[in-house]
C-alpha cells in the first residue's frame, strides 16, 4: 500500500510537471503572437546577412592606393573594400546612415578622391559621419571632409592638407659610384621627367610645380565643396570651416584633432561611440543594429573567422616602403 | 503490479529485475518506452500545434524501434558467446531501466521556472541520465547472468570489431587501387 502511494505520488508529479509545462508552453506561444519579439541569434541565422535598419559601419585603414586590392587572407579594410562598401551602403534601403571610420596618413589622389566622390554621393541619400581613429591625414583628411560630420580624438593626427611628389635622383650613386649610366630615347621633352640618373631641368621642375599645385588646389576645392558648403540641416553640433582658415592652415601643417576643432576640420570630439550616437540622434533611432559593411557578412563572415585562425595576417608591403617610394614621380596626398 | 514493479525499479532493481525475469511483460515494456521517448520533445515544444502530436507519435515509434535494435544488437553479441535466447527479458528489463528518465520532466519545469540554476539543472539532467544508463547495463547483467565487466566488454568489443572493419575496407580499396594502377 506504501509502495502504490510512493509511486503514485512520483508518477503524479511528474506527469503535473509535464502538464505545467506544456501550459506554461502555450501560454508563452499566446504572448509571443502578441508581442513578436526579436529571435535569439542562433548558428543557423548568423550564416545569413543581417536584415532589418541597421547603420552601416566602414573601415578604412592604411594607405590609399588600388594596390590594396581585396584579399580573402588580407585586412578587410583597404581603399577598394571600402569603395565597395560604400556603394553596397548606398544601394541598400535598410542600411539609414553611416559611419565611416578612417584611420589613414592618405594616398594616393586618384583613389582618394574616388572615395571622396562616393562618400559625397552616398552623403546626398543619408547621414554619414566621419570617425576619425589614430591618423586620418592628407588623402584621409581629403575623403573625410565629404562627410556631413567629422569625428575626432583629441590626440588624433589630421591635417597634413597638401600634395606631395617624391623624384629620386640617383645619379651620384648610380653612375659616379657604380658607373652605370643610362641613354634615353624619347618622344618628347618631358617624357622622362623625374628620371632618377639625372636631376630635374627648370623645365621640368616648373611643370611638377603646376602639377602639384593643380592637385592641391583640387584638394582645397573639394574641402570647401565638402564641408564649408555642406548643407544637410541635421540637428546635430557642427563646426564650421571658413575659407581663411583653410587658407591658413591648408599649407600641409599636421594638427592634433582638439586643434582641428578649434579651426573648424572637425566638428566634435568623440571616438566611435560618440559617432554612433550622432548618427542615431540624426537618424532618430534609437535601437538599431550597426553592422560592418567593411567585412563579409553571413557564411562568408563565419568562413573568413575560420580561416584567420589558419592564415595569420602577413604585413602588407606599404607597412614597410613608404609611399612615395611605391609611386615614385607621382602626387600623393599623404604624410610621411 | 505497475505501481510496485515502479517503485522497486527506482529503489531496489535488483530484487525487482530479478522478479521481472521470471515474468517479463513486453507490453508493459512497449508502453514504457513509447511514453518515455515522447518526454523530450513535450519538454522542448515551444509551440503547440496539431504537428506535435504527429511529432509525438513519429519520436514513440523510433524509441521503440531504438529498444528493439538495441536488444537484438545485445542478443546477437549474446549469441556469439552462447549466452542467446533471453531477448525478452532483455526488452522487459531494459525498459523498466529507462524509468528514472521521468524525472527529466520536473527538472526541466525547475529549470524553466527559475529554481533551479543553469549548472544545477544541468547536472541534474546528467545524474538521471547515468541512473538511466546504470540501470540499463544492470538490466543486461541480470538478463543474462554475466559480471559488470562482461557488459563493459559488450560495449567495447564492437567497437574494435568496428576497427578491424574499417582497416579491412582501407586495405581491400588500397589493394584495389594498386592493381588498378598498375
Amino acid at each position: 500500500m506504501k509502495v502504490r502511494m510512493i509511486s503514485l505520488l512520483i508518477l503524479g508529479f511528474c506527469l503535473l510537471s509535464i502538464v505545467i509545462g506544456t501550459l506554461s508552453a502555450g501560454k508563452k506561444q499566446v504572448e509571443r503572437k502578441a508581442c513578436p519579439a526579436t529571435p535569439p541569434p542562433n548558428f543557423l541565422k548568423s550564416l545569413t546577412a543581417p536584415t532589418g535598419n541597421k547603420i552601416a559601419l566602414i573601415v578604412l585603414e592604411g594607405v590609399i592606393s588600388t594596390d590594396e586590392a581585396d584579399n580573402f587572407f588580407r585586412d578587410f579594410s583597404s581603399a577598394q573594400v571600402a569603395l565597395k562598401a560604400l556603394k553596397e551602403a548606398r544601394e541598400d534601403k535598410n542600411v539609414k546612415g553611416v559611419i565611416f571610420r578612417i584611420n589613414s596618413p592618405g594616398g594616393t589622389v586618384a583613389m582618394s578622391q574616388e572615395l571622396y566622390n562616393s562618400v559625397l554621393k552616398l552623403r546626398e541619400e543619408k547621414p554619414v559621419i566621419v570617425s576619425m581613429a589614430d591618423v586620418t591625414a592628407s588623402g584621409g583628411y581629403y575623403i573625410a571632409s565629404a562627410a556631413d560630420r567629422i569625428y575626432a580624438n583629441p590626440g588624433t593626427i589630421t591635417g597634413s592638407i597638401g600634395v606631395i611628389m617624391e623624384i629620386i635622383n640617383a645619379r651620384g650613386l648610380l653612375s659616379d659610384k657604380l658607373g652605370v649610366d643610362s641613354e634615353m630615347i624619347k618622344s618628347g621633352k618631358y617624357k622622362d621627367t623625374g628620371n632618377i640618373y639625372r636631376p630635374l631641368n627648370p623645365d621640368e621642375r616648373t611643370l611638377l610645380n603646376n602639377l602639384v599645385k593643380n592637385a592641391y588646389s583640387q584638394f582645397v576645392k573639394a574641402i570647401k565643396e565638402g564641408r564649408i558648403n555642406r548643407n544637410d540641416g541635421y540637428e546635430l553640433e557642427k563646426t564650421e570651416l571658413t575659407e581663411e582658415n583653410l587658407e591658413k592652415y591648408a599649407d600641409g601643417r599636421i594638427f592634433t584633432g582638439e586643434q582641428a576643432i578649434e579651426y573648424g576640420f572637425a566638428d566634435k570630439l568623440g571616438g566611435l561611440e560618440e559617432a554612433e550616437e550622432g548618427i542615431k540622434k540624426i537618424i532618430k533611432i534609437k535601437k538599431i543594429p550597426v553592422v560592418n559593411y567593411s567585412k563579409p557578412r553571413g557564411f562568408e563572415e563565419f568562413f573568413l573567422q575560420m580561416s584567420q585562425g589558419l592564415a595569420p595576417k602577413m604585413p602588407g608591403v606599404e607597412k614597410i616602403i613608404p609611399l612615395s617610394r611605391k609611386y615614385p614621380r607621382q602626387p600623393l596626398f599623404i604624410w610621411e | 503490479m505497475f505501481l510496485e514493479n515502479f517503485y522497486g525499479t527506482l529503489f531496489y532493481p535488483a530484487d525487482t529485475f530479478e522478479k521481472l525475469k521470471s515474468n517479463p511483460s513486453l507490453l508493459t515494456g512497449l508502453a514504457i518506452v513509447g511514453l518515455v521517448s515522447m518526454l523530450n520533445p513535450v519538454l522542448r515544444a515551444d509551440e503547440i500545434t496539431p504537428l506535435l502530436s504527429v511529432g509525438l507519435i513519429s519520436v514513440s515509434f523510433g524509441g521503440i524501434i531504438k529498444w528493439a535494435f538495441f536488444a537484438f544488437f545485445i542478443e546477437i553479441l549474446a549469441c556469439i558467446f552462447n549466452r542467446g535466447g533471453k531477448i525478452e527479458i532483455l526488452l522487459a528489463l531494459s525498459a523498466y531501466a529507462l524509468l528514472p528518465w521521468i524525472f527529466i520532466a520536473p527538472i526541466a519545469l525547475f529549470k524553466t521556472g527559475g529554481l533551479l540554476a543553469g549548472l544545477l539543472g544541468a547536472l541534474a539532467g546528467i545524474a538521471v541520465w547515468i541512473w538511466t544508463t546504470a540501470l540499463t547495463v544492470f538490466a543486461v547483467m541480470k538478463a543474462y547472468d554475466i559480471s559488470s565487466e562482461r557488459v563493459l566488454l559488450l560495449i567495447f568489443v564492437p567497437l574494435l570489431g568496428f576497427i578491424i572493419f574499417f582497416d579491412w575496407i582501407i586495405g581491400f580499396f588500397s589493394t584495389l587501387g594498386s592493381i588498378i594502377s598498375v
